[in-house]
């Protein structure tokens, strides 16, 4: 029996292909040792395979063994993990602005200042919950303009633990409401196009990170803004009460 | 002694194979030639036998092994104890220095 043959048989049993050349090898290493062996005790290089072979047995016993302990599944397993970490490498790299933009998107944005003589601003109001966001009112104010006429500012951030999803405010505001019953314009539906002298809102693109979403509600032409007590905002099915009593801090 | 080529004591290789390892990194071929030498050739595997050995041992985390290389550049697996084989390794030979001393006891010698 030559050393490729008993090779052959005793690892024929071992089905994850990496795994048994593997083990072929180290098997194969330990031959070729023993027969170097032989040959230093003076024998040919037919006789030294041979006896080298004839050390190691029987190969039936052996390739059970070996079969029994290099499971294939576990090998496929770790081979098909390979594989899709790398197929899923590959969809992240070639859709890497999407993922980016999933995350973190939006123009670089700050938010306005108010005008430093405003009575009318409010910072910090929580707004409660809809769509699984909770939201919050970072900065609402008014000003008004050398015309006479008034506008507002309301940043909205929305948080939400659950990163996987993402609130687009674009697609879901689709009303503002103030207290005394005026619904607001909404512009940003109609194209961004100016419809001078009634009440209007539109925004800014939002911008987001893994778990909240930040967008400006900008209104103008607001009649009287100091008799609003509260606006009222429709996210999709919910509404969200912005609570402006009490008159504004500057 | 007259030499023989299977296992006289089941069970045992295991731990033979551990001993040597408590020494040192060896690789299989080695193995062989150290467990022949130091029994004075009374313990003789058929070769093949120890490599499932020797991968059992792997999977139950008794040993660990590398690939290295020989000294001629071939590919070689070199196998080293761990902390677990060395908790084996005692609890084997402390089974069987009982056994050892109680088969003494019964043939007289003790």
């Amino acid at each position: 029996m030559n050393r490729n043959y008993w090779l052959d048989a005793a690892t024929r049993e071992i089905r994850f292909g990496p795994d048994r050349r593997r083990v072929r090898q180290e098997l194969e290493d330990h031959i070729l040792d023993r027969i170097e062996a032989a040959k230093d005790r003076g024998l040919s290089d037919h006789e030294a395979e041979e006896a080298a072979v004839k050390a190691m047995g029987d190969p039936g016993p052996v390739a059970r063994e070996l079969g029994r302990l290099h499971r294939p599944w576990l090998g496929y397993l770790w081979r098909a993990s390979q594989v899709l970490l790398v197929v899923l490498a590959l969809c992240i790299a070639a859709n890497w602005t999407y993922f980016r933009n999933f995350w973190n998107s939006g123009p670089d944005w700050a938010p306005p200042e108010p005008p430093p003589d405003s009575p009318y601003v409010w910072r910090d109001l929580s707004l409660g919950e809809a769509g699984g966001y909770r939201f919050t009112a970072p900065l609402v104010f008014w000003q008004q303009w050398d015309d006479g006429t008034w506008s507002g500012d309301v940043i909205l951030q929305g948080e939400s633990l659950r990163f996987w999803e993402k609130w687009n405010p674009n697609e879901s505001i689709l009303e503002v409401r103030d207290s005394r019953g005026i619904s607001y314009y909404n512009r940003t539906c109609a194209g961004g196009s100016s419809a001078e002298g009634i009440p209007q809102f539109y925004y800014n693109p939002a911008q987001s990170s893994y778990t909240s979403v930040t967008t400006e509600i900008w209104l103008d032409y607001v009649p009287d803004p100091q008799e609003i007590q509260w606006l009222e905002l429709t996210i999709g099915d919910e509404t969200l009460t912005i609570s402006l009593e009490g008159g504004g801090a500057a | 002694m007259k030499r023989r080529e299977s296992n006289p004591l089941p069970g045992s290789t295991a731990m033979l194979v551990l001993a040597l390892l408590k020494g040192e990194e060896m690789y299989g071929y080695q193995i062989i030639g150290e467990l022949e030498r130091r029994s004075e050739e009374v313990f003789r595997l058929k070769e093949g036998t120890l490599y499932p050995l020797l991968h059992s041992m792997e999977k139950e985390g008794l040993v660990s092994a590398r690939e290295g290389q020989s000294p001629t550049g071939r590919p070689r697996r070199y196998y080293r104890i761990t902390g677990e084989g060395l908790k084996v390794l005692e609890e084997k030979a402390e089974e069987w220095r009982f056994y050892a001393h109680a088969v003494s006891a019964v043939l007289g010698w003790g």
